[in-house]
């Protein structure tokens, strides 16, 4: 009778085996997909947020090039690269620039930029505000970390105060 | 009695042939997995860098020709020659820069050479296979340049990451 009951059980046991075998495929699948599924949507994520990071700033960037070579070419006074910048965002992804006297050279500096990264600086003559230069190093990747830039503390306004006297 | 032996003794060699099979498959399937998750993760891995150095490429390619266009508008020296000299010393400038440099490795290239085609008294720059600047030097000195396709350039429709292909456990 034991015997009998052993005999059993052993049979039960080669069953569970054979689901056992059969099943084990399926378990190695899952853990693979798994493990495949993680890795490449952490890849796409990353991939998919630089890619339209960079997609991004070229868009943009493209806009401060585009007003720094026009301004370059046909603005003579302060007032035509006002007029060009106004005319060519036509998006309005500007920020409200940015004016300060450069503490060396005394000239008047209208800070174009979309970002805190991305800008052009064009500088004009406080006398006769004539447009003196464009700086385009911010585009270029060519600003130090130290994010100075040569601009003095002087706000618009003193700015201003000085010209008058 | 003697019938039910067989039977255990049979079940006890079926039960060891399944234990072999199910050892050995086991292994098998283990492999298998690891290699499929390997190349699979790769194969994607490098399909999704090679969309970023594309991408990275046509970046510094692009700023290149900005600042040339900028520097002609700008120079002093308004001459043909002038041109082909400033073409020049960017290109060398950008492969001076130590980071640039690095770039060009991971990117498999030696240089960064702005796809240029020259005319008697026109520059065409093409970027991406299009012609996206023009310049003009009629009578040897700079006369005009057209950036308007540059500034069009979209590059959201140009680079794109796919999203994974769904696992395939026979993949090889």
């Amino acid at each position: 009778m034991n015997f009998k009951k052993l005999t059993i059980l052993s049979i039960v046991m080669s069953v569970a085996l054979l689901v056992t075998v059969f099943l084990q495929k399926g378990s190695y699948v899952s853990q693979a997909k798994e493990a495949y599924d993680k890795s490449t949507k952490k890849t796409f994520s990353n991939a998919s947020y630089v890619i339209g990071a960079v997609n991004g700033v070229i868009e943009k960037n493209s806009l401060l090039w585009e007003i720094a070579c026009d301004a370059a070419q046909q603005a003579k006074t302060s007032k035509d690269f006002a007029l060009i910048e106004k005319r060519k965002d036509t998006g309005k992804i500007l920020l409200s620039p940015d004016t300060k006297t450069d503490k060396e050279t005394g000239y008047l500096t209208r800070k174009v930029a979309w970002s805190g990264d991305y800008y052009i600086i064009a500088s004009f003559n406080k006398k006769n505000n004539a447009l003196v230069g464009i700086n385009v190093d911010a585009l270029l990747g060519r600003v130090e970390e130290d994010t100075s830039n040569g601009f003095s503390d002087e706000d618009l306004q003193s700015s201003e105060e000085s010209s008058e006297e | 009695m003697n019938k039910m032996k067989i039977i255990f003794i049979g079940n006890l060699l079926v039960m060891i042939a399944l234990i072999v099979i199910m050892l050995t498959l086991k292994d098998g399937y283990k492999t298998q997995a690891l290699t499929v998750v390997r190349e699979s993760t790769k194969a994607y891995t490098d399909e999704v860098n090679k969309s970023l150095f594309a991408q990275g490429q046509f970046v510094d390619e692009w700023n290149l020709i900005w600042e040339l266009v900028f520097e002609t508008v700008n120079g002093s020296d308004r001459s043909l020659a002038a041109f082909d000299k400033k073409v020049t010393e960017l290109e060398t400038a950008y492969l001076a820069n130590a980071k640039n440099k690095e770039k060009l490795e991971k990117w498999g290239l030696k240089e960064l050479k702005l796809n240029i085609t020259s005319e008697k008294t026109k520059r065409v720059i093409s970027l991406a296979g299009n012609p996206v600047v023009a310049f003009d030097f009629a009578g040897g000195s700079f006369k005009s340049v057209d950036y308007k396709a540059l500034r069009s350039v979209s590059p959201s429709e140009m680079f794109k990451i796919k999203e994974p292909a769904v696992f395939n456990f026979n993949a090889q």
